[in-house]
């Protein structure tokens, strides 16, 4: 509940700053009372989902929830701020998202079905990846620079980047495929079923690449396929299943992911809409037409450390500010500090998912690990393409950039999250007190109403509760340290107050009362 | 635990180290090359609309008015009521182009954002200044005009100098544009750059051979010029860094005149400036007489370049070009009807890009010719050097118009004239 709080003042404050920034300016008091709505609307849908996950998934790592809302929070204040048409569509995509957490939540029983069902995962992927792929197959123009289009324009309602449902299919897929061995899959193949598996996801990827010149779409696809696979490495996963020896099988797969990787520099080489991706990323200035690489390095270097404050940036000088350089539209308003403190989010993502995927049982560790990645990896390309680190391909910064099916697919992923994390939890209690120390810091303490008290508040060990508040006011801090930092013009000041009265009632609230409880 | 995961997390978490990195790297680091960038043209759209200082020549010329607050808040452009006469000098400020030349070097002054402008005295830390920057001009309105007309419908490029101070009296490169409507030329941005002709007189360099009247000087100065190679250093920006010696001495007609100037400054080359003074004042000061309430916030200094040779030396090369001048009977005539020698060299030249392309013609000219206050130099493309009669005698083209901004220049008074001229 503090965490949705935390999200729901930190939304407010922000919006309420750069809606009023903006609409100060123009005198437009219309705009911001929409806009006020739909943050109503998002805000609501928030603790909705916080309920949600307190209904279904009690047990779960609740720091995880705090940091999408955050994400999702800022994601919608800027999308809104840079175009307010889309502040509706924005906040239909969060609501969505929201949806999709708490769809997942309640799914969650069907998870190790679909694990069994890797074939028909795989199914699913394919069409989503072909929707996604020929969606953008339209606008081919050899030789001059042509970003790919993910967008799948279904009408007014609904433009969607189906890319961003497949990833998740994928990975569903990939880590059934370790775990059983599916009845289509025939004898012969069963011991090889982890190369056989990278190597038809590389081949898949490969496909990809060629149809949608999307480099970034292309890798990550193949990562989602081929992570579960390498991270099977310790047998955890379908050990009673016959299988190579694990260091040929290790080698197998490092040659399938170097294979793949020659692949694409052959294709990156001969084939004319990838090579002159290529070539404008390394020489942008050449050509001015395409610029946009380039305006989000002069956006950034525009915002310096503490940025201009949020609303008295100028995005239209940017191509697709609401969702391919959303980054340099917060990295030019609220600075290297701004832009960094969404870095650290991210990298907090991947620590709580990364620890919820080493609590985890049999596939579902794979599940969590793989679903972590893929979330981190495409926010890295995202953000990588923006700063010129790697070509801009792949636009959508996840939870933060417009657009619903993308927003879905990663809420998806979330919620797998929550859902093994609820698992360790539930293991956690069944078998006792854990055996490793490392279990027990993200364990969430049931509050004081619950039914069955499995253990008594005293005689909960000093350490777990050092360790788990000092995770938590992490999460509480963050949003103040955020806010406290970015935006000059006194912006910063008009978000630290209510962020600190937030956290003020984290403290008492029921979240934190794990020392105070009667 | 799987040291998989914990390997691949590791992976991941360094991933967004870099990009915090390359964030710090863009954002912080190399923040101001990005926003002196040539493409970046947001500087120049924020400028539009707001107050703006004017631009003045030495003889008081108005280049671009100082645009005031409007209370109306209307988004004036920047205008410029001379046209294409000082494009390469003062530039432009377009919304969709962008900035070039002082619009771009001074943005900081003329929007009043430089520290010594926005901040006058201890109350400034406290309240926003809103005051602007003016800048007053080295370039002499009338040696100007006088060589824009001299060049006529040749292209090229003339560069008149003071060798004393490096103060850059004339600076007009041909062809030119309208700095009013660089936005109509190209509506998409700054895509327009590369249209735009190149500033001749700086900008651009050329292969340089020394004419048959006048070979011996002009070669020994060609060949000392060939040294120092390396961006003059003027305020303007867009000059290239340093010029390969590929096809024999080549060099921007600018730093030509340069090193003619440093034989009239024992040998030392000056860095050429085309600002004199930048002045603070409130916008709307310009009510009543604008010069009350500006005060002087920086004289541009003259400061050396290094020296380019040795006194003797350079002494010596001018008097040999003296005597070059007297095979090539020319005098110049001031208005008071006092006439003045000049030391000249001249040769041909070539386009770097295509050697044998059409031949230009350059010509450099110091007067007076025992104590020089003036050097010019003249460069002419596509126009082989021919012989023209003239009252002032005969020469070649070039010299002559070498010596039409020499004698506007000392005639104007733009440098202190000569006094010890003889009977």
């Amino acid at each position: 509940m503090v965490v949705c709080t935390t999200f729901a003042v930190t939304a407010l404050g922000v919006e309420h700053n750069s809606v009023w920034a903006g609409a100060g300016r123009r005198g437009a008091t219309e705009s911001l009372w929409r806009a006020a709505g739909w943050l109503a609307a998002v805000v609501a849908g928030g603790a909705a989902v916080r309920a949600a996950i307190k209904r279904w998934a009690p047990n779960s790592n609740e720091i995880l929830f705090g940091i999408v809302g955050l994400l999702m929070g800022i994601g919608w204040v800027f999308v809104a701020r840079v175009d307010s048409l889309l502040a509706s569509e924005q906040a239909v995509a969060v609501l969505l998202g929201l949806a999709a957490i708490a769809g997942t939540l309640a799914a969650a029983r069907h998870l190790d079905w679909s694990l069994s069902r890797p074939g028909a995962c795989g199914l699913v992927a394919a069409g989503l990846l072909a929707a996604g792929s020929f969606s953008g197959g339209a606008n081919v123009s050899a030789g001059a620079y042509d970003p790919p289009h993910q967008w799948l324009d279904l009408g007014s309602l609904l433009s969607v980047q189906p890319y961003g449902l497949a990833k998740i299919v994928v990975v569903i897929a990939a880590c059934g495929l370790t775990a059983t061995a599916p009845r289509w899959l025939g004898q012969r193949f069963i011991p090889h079923r982890h190369v056989v598996g990278a190597s038809v996801a590389a081949i898949g990827a490969w496909t990809l690449l060629i149809i949608g010149a999307d480099l970034a779409s292309s890798a990550i696809v193949f990562a989602a396929a081929w992570l579960p696979l390498w991270l099977d490495g310790d047998d955890l996963v379908g050990s009673d299943i016959p299988t190579v020896p694990r260091s040929t099988r290790a080698r197998a797969l490092n040659g399938v992911i170097a294979t793949y990787v020659i692949g694409v520099g052959v294709l990156a080489t001969v084939y004319d809409r990838l090579s002159a991706q290529i070539r404008y990323w390394l020489n942008p200035w050449i050509d001015a037409e395409g610029a946009t690489v380039v305006d989000a390095a002069f956006a950034i270097s525009d915002g310096g450390i503490s940025g201009v404050g949020p609303g008295l940036g100028a995005p239209q000088h940017l191509g697709e500010p609401h969702s391919d350089f959303i980054f340099a539209v917060i990295a030019e308003e609220l600075g290297i500090v701004g832009a960094a403190a969404l870095l650290v989010a991210f990298m907090l993502l991947i620590g709580v998912g990364a620890g919820i995927a080493q609590r985890a049982r049999a596939a579902h560790r794979l599940v969590a690990a793989a679903a972590t990645s893929v979330i981190a990896l495409q926010a890295f390309f995202a953000i990588a393409g923006v700063l010129r680190l790697l070509p801009h391909t792949v636009g959508a910064l996840p939870f933060v950039a417009y657009g619903q099916l993308a927003m879905i697919g990663n809420c998806i992923a979330v919620g797998l999250l929550l859902a093994v994390s609820d698992a360790n939890g539930r293991l956690g209690d069944e078998l006792g007190p854990p055996p490793r120390a490392t279990r027990s810091r993200l364990r969430m303490v049931e509050p004081a109403t619950h039914d069955a008290p499995t253990a008594e508040p005293q005689q909960l060990p000093l350490e777990r509760t050092r360790i788990g508040g000092t995770r938590r006011r992490v999460a509480y801090y963050f949003p103040l340290l955020f806010a406290a930092l970015t935006g000059r013009s006194g912006h910063g000041f008009a978000l630290c107050f209510p962020l600190w009265l937030a956290s003020l009632a984290g403290r008492s609230g029921p979240g934190l009362s794990l020392r105070g409880q009667p | 635990m799987s040291r998989r995961i914990a390997r691949l997390a590791l992976v991941l978490g360094a991933g967004f180290v870099v990009l915090l990195v390359q964030l710090t790297n863009i954002g912080y680091l190399s923040a101001e090359s990005l926003q002196q960038h040539d493409l970046n043209r947001r500087a120049a759209a924020a400028a539009l609309g707001q107050a703006r200082g004017a631009i003045t020549s030495a003889d008081g010329e108005t280049i671009a008015p100082a645009i005031e607050p409007d209370a109306a808040g209307a988004r004036r452009p920047r205008s410029y009521p001379h046209g294409s006469l000082y494009a390469h000098v003062a530039g432009y400020l377009a919304p969709q182009a962008g900035a070039s030349g002082l619009e771009r070097s001074y943005d900081a002054e003329l929007s009043g954002r430089a520290a010594d402008i926005a901040l006058r005295d201890v109350s400034d830390l406290f309240a926003d200044s809103d005051r602007i920057g003016d800048l007053s001009l080295t370039v002499h309105h009338g040696v100007q005009l006088t060589v824009r007309a001299a060049l006529g419908d040749r292209d090229g490029a003339v560069v008149v100098v003071h060798p004393q101070t490096g103060a850059i009296l004339a600076l007009w490169s041909r062809p030119s544009f309208d700095p009013n409507t660089v936005d109509d030329l190209m509506p998409d941005g700054p895509a327009l750059l590369g249209r735009l002709p190149a500033a001749r007189a700086y900008q651009r360099s050329y292969v340089l051979t020394a004419g048959a009247a006048t070979s011996a000087p002009g070669e020994a100065l060609l060949q000392r010029a060939g040294t120092q190679t390396a961006a003059t250093g003027i305020d303007l920006p867009g000059e290239p860094d340093a010029i390969a010696q590929l096809d024999g001495v080549t060099l921007t007609p600018l730093q030509l005149a340069l090193a003619a100037a440093a034989l009239a400054n024992e040998g030392i080359r000056m860095r050429p400036s085309v600002v004199h003074q930048i002045s603070a004042r409130a916008p709307g000061a310009g009510t009543g007489d604008p010069a009350a309430s500006a005060e002087v916030v920086q004289e541009v200094a003259a400061s050396s370049i290094g020296s380019l040779l040795e006194p003797d030396e350079a002494a010596g090369l001018l008097g040999a070009m003296s005597g070059a001048a007297a095979q090539v009977p020319i005098s110049l005539v001031l208005s008071d009807g006092v006439e003045v020698s000049a030391a000249i060299a001249g040769g041909s030249a070539g386009s770097v890009s295509d050697v044998d392309g059409p031949a230009g013609s350059w010509a450099v000219l110091l007067a007076p010719a025992d104590a020089p206050t003036v050097a010019v130099a003249v460069l002419i493309e596509g126009d082989a050097a021919l012989d023209v009669g003239d009252p002032r005698g005969s020469g070649t083209l070039a010299t002559m118009i070498a010596a039409t901004a020499a004698e506007a220049a000392l005639a104007l008074r733009a440098v202190p004239t000569p006094v010890d001229d003889g009977p």
